[in-house]
């Protein structure tokens, strides 16, 4: 470790000799200033781990140097030497940031046990702050580990699964395939619960505040079907939009903003009926642009709809629960519609379909 | 049997290029592989495929970029820099999204690729995709 460093601010020449001595004895490195101004302008060049200033300097006094050390870096360690051994002085300059004060006269022991312990608390101090910022790094990294580390050997089993379903690597007798088949449904499970937990972290509304900007419906719906026109043209699914002519652009942030609506068409194709339909409206409502996904599908009860929007809420209806789902793709797509100020509707008939409205603001010319 | 086309896939997870490789054979394409963007971009100048296969996190953060950003803007692929690009990550989203929907104003100089896949490709999926880029290509 590098020596420790400490600065000695004091007046009195042979207080600053002395004290130098006894430090330097005790292998610490010492530097000295005669005024308060010139003890700052060599911290401010190099600044030290500790520093020793008199309380009672003509110009500027150690209460004032201990104020402007503090101002600098809160984590240098003041200690204040003081002839005025009293209560009120000794208040006084802790109140401005010193860590401790020593009484004069002093003999070297004394000097070194103070130094020391101001040294010790500096060192941990340090300590304590790296470790903080390790855990924050760790939680900024966490994400993108998640994401990497996870997701590319469970994406490597996919695929083949994948393969192997398709016969590539030769013919499978039907108990075989509906095993992996089974397998790969559940493997489907746990990458959409990654992608949905990965989701859910990154959203924070500040966040998407700042990146709000005004963006053309049309571009954002596009955006949205890539990929999904394909898994509705598999399960004979017709996807329609619709956007009339002359509708303003939206205030939106484009990444979250096609995610809630590429989870609302996945969520409309997912839970219909073969040969059903996905419409999806774009409409310009009471001062708001409003998305309408509508399906022709299973439906939402009455009595589940106060709860779809909430974490981990899944459908008590079999014919849903045939379905992988994570609980969380409702919840996510809310809470991107208000972090964006807008707001997000639900009209459904059991049985008979169900439609989600997206209300998000006009951007202003 | 003449090939429908020749593809090189670079990615640095074996599995991957295994099982890509396989799906893509066996509808009848050539297939050629390399592990990192060095090697690709050799295998490219050597063999001048009709499409490439790109993982993004190859082995530093964003090796696919510049594999990509080479092909495109240096003197020496001058000849070969219209090959269309497959980008292929599993990095969701997070990536994926700042080149591959068309919001031009974000994307700064990162060239762009013609199409983004997510992993695990499906095959069929890969396969249209594949047919399109190698067609548009022609």
């Amino acid at each position: 470790m590098d020596l420790a460093k400490v600065l000695v601010i004091d007046d009195e020449e042979i207080a600053r000799i002395s004290c130098q001595r006894v430090l330097k004895r005790e292998g610490i490195q010492v530097a000295t200033a005669s005024t308060g101004r010139e003890g700052l302008e060599m911290l401010i060049r190099e600044p030290p781990d500790l520093v020793l200033v008199d309380l009672k300097m003509p110009e500027m006094d150690g209460v004032e140097v201990a104020r402007r050390v503090r101002n600098f870096d809160p984590n240098i360690v003041t200690i204040i030497i003081t002839g005025y051994a009293t209560i009120e002085s000794a208040v006084a300059v802790m109140k401005e940031g010193a860590y401790d004060y020593l009484p004069k006269p002093f003999t070297p022991d004394e000097l070194i046990i103070v130094v020391r312990r101001g040294l010790e608390k500096r060192r941990l101090d340090r300590e304590s702050r790296a470790l903080r910022e390790e855990k924050a790094a760790m939680e900024r990294n966490f994400i993108t580990m998640v994401t990497h580390q996870l997701r590319s050997p469970m994406g490597a089993i996919f695929q083949y699964l994948e393969v192997l379903l398709s016969d590539i690597g030769g013919e499978l007798t039907p108990m075989q395939r509906e095993m992996l088949e089974r397998a790969k449904e559940r493997l489907e499970g746990l990458l959409q619960l990654i992608n949905d937990w990965l989701d859910m972290s990154r959203i924070q509304a500040g966040e998407i505040l700042n990146r709000l900007q005004a963006v053309p419906v049309g571009s954002c719906i596009d955006a949205a079907l890539t990929g999904l026109d394909f898994t509705a043209q598999q399960k004979g699914i017709k996807l329609s939009t619709e956007i009339p002519p002359g509708l303003p652009p939206v205030r939106v942030d484009p990444d979250t903003f096609r995610e809630v609506l590429s989870n609302l068409i996945s969520n409309a194709i997912k839970y219909n009926r073969p040969d059903g339909y996905v419409r999806i409206r774009a409409s310009e409502r009471d001062g708001w642009v409003v998305v309408d996904v509508e399906d022709s599908g299973l439906g939402i009860e009455e009595k589940e709809i106060p709860f779809i929007f909430e974490q981990f809420y899944r459908s008590k209806d079999k014919e849903v629960r045939k379905h992988e789902g994570t609980g969380l793709g409702l919840a996510i797509v809310q809470r991107i519609v208000q972090a964006h100020g807008g707001k997000i509707e639900v009209k459904s008939e059991h049985g008979k379909g169900s439609t989600f409205s997206v209300f998000v603001n006009k951007a202003n010319a | 049997m003449a090939a429908k086309g020749k593809i090189l896939i670079v990615d640095d997870d074996p599995d991957f290029l295994k099982t890509t490789k396989m799906i893509l054979m066996t509808d009848g394409y050539e297939i050629l592989t390399a592990s990192d963007g060095k090697e690709g971009l050799k295998v490219l100048r050597e063999a001048k495929p009709d499409l490439v296969m790109l993982d993004i996190m190859m082995e530093s953060l964003f090796e696919g970029f510049s594999f990509l950003g080479t092909l495109r803007t240096s003197p020496d692929f001058e000849e070969l820099k219209g090959t269309p690009i497959l980008m292929v990550s599993s990095v969701k989203a997070d990536t994926g999204s700042r080149f591959s929907f068309g919001y031009e104003e974000d994307m700064g100089d990162i060239p762009e690729p013609d199409e983004y896949m997510d992993k695990p490709l499906k095959p069929k999926e890969l396969l249209d995709r594949v047919a399109k880029l190698i067609g548009k290509g022609k």
